[in-house]
């Protein structure tokens, strides 16, 4: 009703006769709807362009094999997929240590040991970088803040929260420090049972790569595209207590490689007393499931 | 039957027509402008306004009826009035001095053709399926087809007059379900003068598609420069209408190719209070008993010569008042007892017995709208999330905090926040702007020096979101940051975009609670001497919050960021409300 009054204000061009042109402004509007729905002629009466999204990458959405083996994956719903857009970096090599915590989570991924990994993906190889990225059907805008700066006067897309398996963090960390270690080790881990506790992580997105993992039949590995989101988390400080679910933190932490998939949605955050105050307006999954 | 022959094919000049007319209308050009375009683009084939404005009605196929008013817009000369030459609340003629001429004009949209095109337009038919395609799960509330007004009305028989109709509500999976809505706004800077929009939402369309600018049919504007004396005259030729749509009328189905008799019903009507006690023919929310949910009667302040009533719910302390009410138990109002109260005010014997009844019950007679079978009183007539909360209840309890809550003793209250303190969180506020993305939606400016400019929208943005975060450790007392956050647990459970039945009691309960839980708190550091306002809402608030509609300003003005409702697993509505008219708990 408040935005009816005010589209009518706004349009209301005759300041000595107001009454007869809101009435004329009302009967033409209503006139131009009726006959757009008589002759169905809303795209000819849109005059707007085409919108081109000829930069777009799109992708079909990679379904992490840990989330679809997640017995708790039939209470989310259908996978989101995602649409890239520029600004696109050059296609470069990662820097290293990006580039391990790429075998790590690949090695996760595929539980493989890092070695196979990083035969397939040697360090050299060149990747597709994206500043940007947005959820198809509606979804959140997000910005990956290496490749896309913030602007002095535009609001921070770039921090989001993650919805992950538990493991999957903690697990392709101890990855990368074993294998600064120690390679062998990870014959070990690889019948390692998965553990499936959602939990959630905020960050902020550096960058979006596209991962192309070549065809290695002899690994049992399928040529396949996946979108991972280079994010570097916060050390939450203060986790949260209340229903409120506001989350405190002071410093950023490591940089971690999550597939896009996890990344949820943008969440806002507000400075305040010398903190950082995490708001998120969607509820997590994981809090739904974890605390049922 | 109008012509309704869809995808007809109209030539090419005609298309040039319309998008030129398209281009006008949508971006609000003037008419000079208008006739401009043709000489500023030779090439192109612009007609003149006028003839395309002919053409535009000569293809549309309907136009504005056109009745008489006065012209300080007391009332329109329809039904009772038709026949009268002056105006009978302010006695000026209806014509001008030739007595011919009119004064003024109501000019009035019919709805029968443009249901009809609806209707007759596939896809858009196909979108008004959503009603009858959506399963109701007796146990959640995601829509107000699952509030019991709605579901006891498919158990009812259409009744027009005295008459039953051997039909069903919503027998039919194409009957039209709809909402009415009017507000008064000020044309003009200064807002002495006001003109009255009626608009009607179909809500056959699908959630997030209903609200939207070009899916609201406006059914005129009524003309100001004052507010309507009898609005029921103004509303004649659409209840006319309506009263036809409960009976049928014949209309082409798109999908099936087949004729059938089209029936649309008025479920719902909503707007601030002013508005809907207008249109409920109520004293309104200064009355003595102001509200149209329950008969809570009004008490004044003590020793003031305000004639505003206000109405606590604890009554202690006050002269000629004892006792309180509880929220859990209020004197509700229901149908029946409401068109009885309003028949009495009506036919009141004298004058003098008119105005004592209809201070009694704050009902000043029948309204026209209870001709309509298929809306009950007062429930189908929902306070408005959006003003209830949003620009009353949370400003008033931003008064309270910074002391300046009209005609209240503040000093040394220690719910008040030092000035410092709140210029902090305001600049806190402004800060926030920019690491909030604008999913959020608008920055929120300086809520200690910007007050003005303060919308609904920004209020919600501040309390769910920046508020628990900047007031937490504020208070001198840990107890009134915890009974704001329960504030902000039952708003946002309102706001979800599905609520179970076992929430529905929960928020009844969360809102009678904290209404207590807030007299307590002010009524005892203010040593129960005050009534305000803010309680006057409250009250209202826990009476009807489990009474939510949908509030269109904030659905249209952001439903273009739809969230991604499920993909971000449960995202709140928070610019999408649940759409809920819960009588079921109001028993």
């Amino acid at each position: 009703m408040e935005r009816h009054c005010g589209d009518i204000l706004r349009n209301i061009r005759s300041r000595r006769f107001p009454y007869a042109n809101i009435n004329k402004y009302v009967t033409s509007r209503a006139q131009l709807t009726h006959i757009t729905l008589l002759y169905g002629l809303y795209e000819k009466l849109h005059l707007l362009p085409a919108v081109s999204h000829a930069q777009d990458v799109k992708l079909p959405s990679c379904k992490s094999s840990v989330m679809s083996m997640n017995p708790l994956a039939h209470c989310s719903e259908p996978d989101p997929s995602y649409v890239l857009t520029p600004p696109k970096g050059p296609e470069t090599a990662l820097p290293v240590s990006l580039w391990l915590t790429l075998i790590a989570t690949l090695a996760t991924r595929f539980d493989k040991p890092a070695s196979i990994i990083r035969r397939l993906i040697p360090k050299n190889t060149r990747f597709a970088h994206y500043g940007r990225a947005y959820q198809l059907d509606g979804g959140d805008t997000m910005h990956a803040r290496e490749l896309n700066s913030l602007r002095s006067d535009s609001r921070d897309m770039s921090f989001v929260r993650v919805t992950a398996p538990l493991n999957c963090f903690m697990h392709a960390n101890l990855l990368v420090l074993q294998y600064q270690l120690d390679v062998d080790k990870f014959a070990r881990r690889r019948h390692r049972v998965p553990e499936f506790e959602l939990q959630d992580f905020f960050g902020q997105i550096l960058r979006f790569l596209i991962v192309n993992i070549p065809h290695a039949p002899e690994h049992g590995i399928e040529a396949d595209s996946f979108i991972y989101a280079a994010i570097k988390q916060v050390k939450i400080s203060e986790p949260a207590t209340d229903h409120c679910r506001i989350n405190y933190y002071e410093d950023l932490g490591p940089t971690e490689l999550v597939d896009l998939d996890q990344v949820k949605c943008v969440v806002g955050r507000i400075t305040d007393r010398g903190k950082w105050a995490i708001i998120d307006r969607s509820k997590s999954l994981a809090q739904v499931h974890v605390m049922p | 039957m109008d012509v309704l022959i869809e995808g007809a094919l109209l030539d090419e000049s005609d298309l040039t027509l319309l998008r030129a007319y398209a281009l006008k209308v949508e971006d609000g050009l003037t008419d000079k402008t208008f006739n401009k375009l043709r000489y500023a683009f030779p090439q192109s084939p612009i007609d003149s306004l006028k003839n395309t404005e002919k053409r535009v009605q000569f293809l549309s196929g309907f136009q504005p009826v056109r009745y008489h008013c006065c012209p300080s817009s007391c009332v329109c000369y329809t039904g009772p009035y038709e026949s009268l030459t002056k105006c009978p609340k302010c006695n000026i003629d209806r014509h001008k001095a030739d007595g011919m001429t009119p004064q003024a004009y109501y000019e009035y949209l019919p709805i029968i053709p443009r249901l009809r095109a609806m209707l007759a337009n596939s896809s858009y038919a196909r979108k008004m399926q959503y009603r009858s395609n959506r399963q109701h799960d007796p146990m959640k509330i995601t829509d107000i087809f699952d509030g019991t007004h709605y579901r006891s009305l498919r158990e009812t028989f259409v009744t027009v007059g005295d008459e039953e109709l051997p039909t069903w509500f919503f027998s039919d999976p194409r009957d039209i379900a709809l909402g009415l809505s009017t507000d008064g706004f000020g044309p003009f800077k200064r807002r002495t003068k006001t003109a009255w929009p009626i608009i009607l939402f179909n809500y056959n369309l699908p959630p997030e598609e209903r609200f939207l600018k070009g899916n609201v049919i406006s059914i005129g504007v009524i003309p100001g420069p004052k507010k309507p004396s009898d609005l029921d005259s103004f509303f004649w030729p659409l209840v006319q209408e309506l009263l036809q749509l409960e009976i049928g009328v014949s209309a082409f189905d798109a999908i099936t190719k087949v004729t059938f008799l089209l029936h649309a019903y008025l479920i719902v009507v909503f707007g601030d209070i002013p508005a809907v006690s207008m249109i409920m023919r109520m004293k309104g929310h200064n009355a003595i008993s102001p509200c149209r949910m329950c008969t809570i009667t009004g008490i004044r302040i003590p020793s003031s010569r305000v004639t505003v009533h206000y109405v606590p719910l604890c009554r202690d302390g006050f002269p000629n008042s004892q006792g309180q009410y509880h929220p859990s138990a209020l004197p509700l109002r229901d149908h029946a007892s409401f068109i009885e109260q309003a028949k009495e005010v009506q036919y009141a014997s004298s004058n003098a017995d008119f105005e004592r009844l209809a201070t009694k019950y704050g009902i000043k007679g029948v309204p026209l709208l209870s001709t309509l079978s298929s809306l009950s009183f007062p429930v189908s007539f929902p306070y408005d999330f959006m003003h209830l909360i949003w620009t009353n209840l949370i400003p008033n309890l931003i008064l309270l905090w910074t002391g300046k809550f009209k005609d209240l003793p503040h000093d040394g209250e220690d719910y008040v926040l030092a000035p410092a303190v709140w210029q902090a969180i305001g600049e806190a506020t402004v800060n926030a702007g920019k690491t909030i993305p604008a999913a959020f939606g608008s920055r929120v400016p300086n809520i200690a020096s910007e007050k003005a400019q303060m919308t609904a929208e920004t209020h919600s943005i501040w309390t769910l979101y920046i508020a628990p975060t900047l007031l937490k450790g504020r208070f001198v007392q840990a107890r009134y940051y915890k009974h704001f956050v329960e504030l902000v647990r039952l708003l946002t459970l309102c706001l979800e975009f599905e609520i179970t039945q076992v929430q529905v009691q929960d928020l009844e309960r969360g809102f009678q609670r904290w209404v207590q839980v807030y007299e307590r708190y002010v009524f005892l550091v203010s040593s129960r001497t005050l009534s305000d306002r803010l309680t006057a809402y409250t009250t209202n608030t826990i009476r009807c919050a489990w009474l939510l509609v949908p509030s269109p300003f904030m659905h249209c003005c952001t439903l273009r960021r739809l969230s991604k409702l499920w993909v971000q697993s449960g995202l709140i509505g928070h610019f999408q409300w649940s759409a809920i008219v819960v009588t079921s708990s109001v028993t």
